[in-house]
């Protein structure tokens, strides 16, 4: 099949983007296609998707040292790259966030043996998407006796529908880190506008500290506030 | 079938963007994606994980991203892979 192809002119290709981002994943065609168009004049660019696997490292190592190879290589990173993949020094990575956001398991920050806190029963998966727009949620607005209210969303009401029937977890997609619960953390990245649904939906919930009569200050407070409701 | 086509529009959005910040004429080049999968042992981890209903799911979605463009497709290499990781492994050392 490649024979046939490369002897075929008039097959124009320029970009080829490797995904193997997904699980249990063979890699016999991948090495393959990926020499067929590292050798290629016509491929001028190739995306390359695998490398949450430190099995490709020494595949990958060859590419390397051939500067008309590694400048055309980019690097698609979905989940951190383990350390010998990141040890091949490739000089471009990127990321497609809203294409492979959360669907990762994530390592905690800055630990190996740290873990979130949770009970010791369940396994723990650490959840992060630095993309997510949290900055909506902020800056803590306050009435005119100092307490805190929620500013007015205008939001779809299907959009909200839809959203509360997808289950999304309010802290990864609203916050950008969830440390794990139950909820569904498989969506693309949200809209503004899917994120203030998704926002109402979480105000549904009052405020912890709310509710105890306290004055929240935590400008990433998901939750409802109305102690400053009454008098804005 | 839906999610597959939103995938498949995603990524070619995405790959577009990069590649104008680091070539140029860039519009003018054919984007060609190859997704490597082991489909059926995909679907059951998919599946094991809560993360879809059934294989059904993963099957539509496949044919979703596969249709959407002409130069994108999804293949099934099926099982293998500790084969396929020695081969590697191998002619590396």
């Amino acid at each position: 099949m490649l024979e046939w192809a490369k002897s075929v002119p008039i097959i124009r290709y320029a970009v080829r983007v490797l995904e193997l981002a997904l699980c249990d994943t063979p890699a016999d065609c991948l090495p393959e296609c990926m020499k067929f168009y590292v050798d290629s004049s016509q491929c001028k660019h190739i995306v390359l998707g695998c490398c949450h696997d430190s099995g490709y490292a020494p595949f990958l190592g060859q590419f390397v040292a051939d500067n008309s190879a590694s400048e055309r290589i980019t690097l698609l990173e979905g989940s951190p790259f383990p350390p010998p993949i990141k040890a091949l020094g490739f000089k471009r990575i990127t990321r497609f966030q809203t294409v492979f956001t959360c669907q990762g398991r994530h390592s905690p920050p800055n630990g190996t043996s740290s873990s979130p806190p949770s009970s010791p029963s369940t396994p723990t998966r650490f959840y992060v998407n630095n993309a997510v727009q949290w900055d909506r949620l902020g800056p803590v607005v306050v009435n005119g006796a100092g307490l805190r209210y929620d500013r007015p969303l205008l939001v779809d009401k299907a959009l909200v529908e839809r959203l509360k029937k997808a289950n999304l977890c309010h802290w990864l997609f609203l916050r950008g880190e969830c440390v794990g619960c139950a909820r569904n953390h498989v969506h693309h990245l949200l809209t503004d506008a899917e994120f203030d649904a998704l926002w109402s939906l979480a105000r549904q919930g009052r405020c912890f500290k709310d509710r105890k009569g306290g004055n929240c200050s935590d400008p990433k407070c998901i939750y409802g506030h109305i102690l400053g409701m009454a008098t804005i | 079938m839906k999610g597959g086509e939103h995938a498949a529009d995603e990524l070619l959005a995405r790959a577009r963007e990069y590649l104008r910040g680091i070539m140029n004429d860039s519009e003018k080049l054919d984007i060609l994606v190859k997704a490597f999968a082991n489909l059926e042992g995909l679907a059951l981890a998919l599946v094991r994980d809560g993360r879809l209903k059934d294989a059904g799911q993963l099957r539509a979605f496949v044919t979703g991203f596969s249709s959407r463009l002409a130069f994108f497709d999804f293949v099934d290499v099926g099982v293998g892979k500790e084969r396929a990781d020695h081969k590697i492994r191998g002619k590396s050392s």
